[in-house]
């Protein structure tokens, strides 16, 4: 966990809307795990006033990466970054995925949340087992996150516009996987309904173990304002009790996660 | 020579006046991974309760123009957790430890203050009276000039640690509170607490944080928490703990001016975990511009004019 002052080396918009931002950090880059985030500070000081919590697309020798999509005034700002800024960034922080011995890993992910699944993709590939990537996007121009994965993966997608009687959603592309007898490691990012859905799917076939990453509004991103405070559930007893998605999350297991009552 | 920065609050000595904000800093633990708790004048607790609280459900913490409004429900463990696993962490500062305590009736009040005061390393209490997230207790008490007499000076026989009552702005009168308080045998007041505010999601057509409303805080209430200490300060003499938005060393600055003996940072903590070392660098700086040789000197300075 560092405070650093770090330089921009690229901040481009690589499709409508949607950027890639990488700045050099060896100490960052060197500490990162796949799913765990960094806290960007806008450099406005007043107004808006937060960081903003950015997944790490990936980390690779002095450099980290994220894709960030403009959705409100912070990210509006950030894509005024340009190559040789400075910006403060905190990182890497909060709990990533934790890496499985299975029999194969299903990586999916829904919509531009699923950054943090390219990370994960190049860890997995060091194993010998299968790794199938399943991208699922609103927009099929949204898809080339493809390019930032590793070759040896094998990838599916879908969009919403498909034509008909092909999937539409990352969740169609599933079922045929999942008659498997193997050990499979499931690693999700992308919307609560979606996980839901997984895990539906999921139920009775085999055996699975699921990880997601659950998004929350996030203040300090360090564990001290308890503003992204999500409930889980906590063998033996399954007692309910209050985590912190920056400290204990982002990645849980979806067992442990009681969404409604969130 | 460098200026001097100390400053008192009653009998707690300080070895610079940013204090962190309760609520803000958990119990210091997180930002030791970034800074070195020591460079705090104190350090103030999150708020504690008798027993643990879970919190506020739904979305907490909302961004809003130069601040944030925040509904968290002063979420702790409870007094019990925090003597067995905070106290021995906090007796290893080496700057005092405020511990900010919270209730829903005066014997909540009295028992945790008993439960707190033989430890040593308990400096001092503050005393919230002022959260504006809680149903019970809380702002309701702060809000009753006559119930933070009464809670004062029953908290006054229990302990002789400096006691500090929190404020709320909430009120049509602050000063008339901060009278009560200082009657009572209150060693200083702190304020303000958060403002109370909403947000409304018009997509959604419904408040955007799950308790409805929540306590503003960040640069936007800074002119506000300005105004209000300005004003307490010619009505109280115990000394007065500023806070409310300060980002900057100017902002610190001011609340000296207007009469706060110390001063305590807190949503800047979410974005800046260096801001006391840049805010005290800052402090040095001005007074040296200012030929103030201790901060005794600029303390109330901006009410001098009127008074001559």
């Amino acid at each position: 966990m560092l405070q650093e002052s770090v330089l921009i080396e690229k901040n481009e918009e690589i499709a409508p809307g949607l950027y890639f931002l990488k700045i050099k950090t060896a100490g960052m880059a060197g500490q990162a795990e796949p799913g765990q985030f960094i806290h960007i500070n806008l450099g406005t000081i007043y107004d808006p006033l937060l960081r903003r919590p950015m997944s790490i697309l990936n980390a690779q020798g002095e450099t980290l990466s994220v894709l960030y999509q403009v959705v409100g005034r912070g990210t509006r700002i950030m894509t005024r970054f340009r190559p040789r800024d400075e910006i403060d960034v905190l990182g890497p922080l909060g709990k990533g995925f934790e890496i499985e011995d299975s029999g194969q890993n299903f990586l999916v992910g829904g919509g531009v949340g699923a950054a943090p699944l390219v990370f994960l993709a190049h860890r997995l590939i060091k194993k010998e087992v299968d790794n199938k990537f399943f991208l699922g996007m609103r927009e099929r121009e949204l898809l080339f996150i493809k390019d930032f994965l590793p070759e040896e993966v094998e990838f599916f997608s879908s969009h919403e516009n498909s034509p008909r009687g092909e999937a539409k959603q990352v969740t169609d592309l599933l079922p045929p996987h999942l008659k498997t007898e193997k050990k499979t490691s499931l690693y999700c990012c992308g919307p609560e309904g979606m996980y839901r859905e997984i895990a539906s799917l999921c139920n009775d076939c085999g055996d699975f173990s699921i990880q997601v990453s659950i998004d929350r509004r996030m203040g300090c991103g360090v564990g001290t304002c308890l503003g992204c405070a999500v409930k889980v559930k906590k063998p033996p007893r399954e007692e309910l009790q209050l985590v912190r998605a920056c400290i204990e999350g982002p990645v849980f297991r979806w067992q442990e996660v009681n969404i409604d009552g969130t | 020579m460098e200026p001097k920065i100390q400053s008192r609050i009653g009998s707690l000595k300080l070895n610079n006046p940013l204090l962190t904000a309760s609520g803000t800093y958990g119990n210091g633990r997180e930002y030791s991974n970034y800074i070195d708790l020591n460079c705090w004048g104190g350090l103030v607790t999150k708020g504690l309760t008798l027993e643990s609280r879970s919190g506020n459900s739904g979305i907490r913490i909302v961004e809003t123009p130069a601040g944030i409004l925040n509904s968290i429900g002063l979420q702790n463990p409870g007094i019990e957790y925090f003597i067995k696993e905070e106290i021995p962490f906090l007796e290893k500062l080496e700057i005092p430890v405020i511990v900010n305590i919270a209730g829903r009736r005066i014997r909540d009040y009295e028992e945790l203050t008993r439960r707190l005061d033989p430890f040593s390393s308990v400096s001092a209490l503050e005393v919230n009276v002022s959260c504006p997230n809680v149903r019970e207790g809380g702002l309701a008490f702060g809000s009753n000039p006559g119930l933070v007499y009464e809670i004062t000076a029953r908290l006054r026989e229990i302990t002789t640690k400096p006691l500090i009552i929190k404020l709320t702005p909430n009120v049509a009168d602050v000063g008339a509170i901060a009278i009560q308080a200082e009657k009572a045998g209150a060693d200083a007041v702190s304020l303000i607490n958060t403002l109370m505010g909403m947000e409304i999601d018009v997509e959604r057509q419904k408040p955007m944080l799950g308790n409805i409303v929540g306590g503003l805080s960040g640069p936007a209430v800074k002119p506000v928490a300005l105004r209000m200490i300005y004003q307490v300060y010619r009505q109280i003499k115990i000394p007065i703990i500023g806070m409310g938005g300060i980002t900057q060393g100017e902002d610190a600055v001011a609340f000296l001016l207007a009469g706060a003996r110390a001063i305590a940072l807190g949503t800047v903590n979410f974005v800046n975990p260096r801001a006391p070392i840049e805010i005290k660098n800052y402090l040095l700086d001005y007074m040296h511009r200012h030929n103030f040789s201790s901060l005794e000197e600029m303390v109330g300075l901006a009410h001098q004019e009127r008074e001559a």
